[in-house]
């Protein structure tokens, strides 16, 4: 029997939430992409014991496993091959103003868009893996096979860039 | 408050921090993180509405977009290693032929 609506732990959640927001504004702010590539990886685990804890099974597993394990060492590879471990040399102030109008901006617009949708509540039901499965291969059939030249495309055009960049 | 506003509310704070990071940022792969956050956050607010609607063609939809990031992820950091293999430093201000 799936969980009901009122089986959502709101302590778990919350501080989930709170890990989430703080693993996020640490990927923002630290300077050496090792240590902000350790913040993604801590965000995407905490998003993916979130989706746990909302009983979306089946995207949790998706997170660990695109995100946390394919993703995030794909950062650290790159990380490794690029000069100076890919650090920045110097961040002018002007662009810390600009980022931070940018970020109050957009969040202010969000927040207005947002705002009607805070008092929803939970449907009865929580859709199961094999709900989502029956959606993946019948309402969103066609987005689903498109993944396949998506992915396709992404690894010839990454091995096309790097057959450039060796001639 | 509400367990689906507590959701909404993390994913305008992530979105707008990866935002944030795309217009700071002068490193490619701090930019993609910038980008990758504002996608989990875009995810996450699917999964909300997967429980709000009891619907699972959110969550599947929620799925086909963490391809989405794995794609860009790998295309972006094709790019950066690409452009910036061979430099000393790692500037996105320094890449000019990009634009030719």
């Amino acid at each position: 029997m799936p969980p009901t609506s009122s089986a959502l732990n709101m302590t778990t959640i919350a501080s989930l939430c709170a890990l989430i927001a703080l693993s996020a504004l640490f990927v923002t702010l630290l300077r050496k992409p090792v240590h902000a590539a350790m913040a993604l990886l801590g965000h995407s685990l905490a998003l993916a014991a979130l989706y746990l804890s909302l009983s979306a099974d089946l995207l949790a597993a998706a997170q660990v496993l695109i995100y946390s394990g394919a993703i995030v060492v794909l950062f650290i590879f790159v990380v490794a091959l690029l000069p100076a471990e890919g650090r920045e040399e110097n961040l002018s102030l002007r662009k810390f103003l600009t980022a931070g109008a940018v970020a109050a901006l957009l969040g202010g617009t969000l927040a207005i868009v947002v705002r009607p949708n805070l008092g929803l509540g939970l449907a009865a039901t929580v859709p199961t893996t094999v709900d989502v499965g029956h959606s993946l291969f019948r309402e969103l059939f066609l987005p689903f096979e498109l993944t396949a030249p998506l992915l396709l495309c992404a690894i010839v055009g990454a091995v096309a860039l790097w057959r450039r960049q060796e001639r | 408050m509400t367990p689906i506003s507590l959701l909404l509310v993390t994913a305008v704070v992530v979105f707008t921090l990866g935002a944030a990071a795309l217009v700071q940022r002068r490193n490619p792969m701090s930019l993609l993180m910038g980008a990758e956050l504002m996608l989990s956050a875009s995810i996450l607010v699917l999964v909300a509405s997967s429980r709000v609607h009891g619907s699972a063609s959110s969550q599947g939809a929620a799925l086909l977009a963490l391809v989405l990031g794995a794609a860009e992820a790998v295309i972006g950091l094709g790019l950066a290693l690409a452009v910036f293999r061979n430099r000393a430093r790692v500037d996105l201000d320094d890449a000019s032929e990009v634009r030719r």
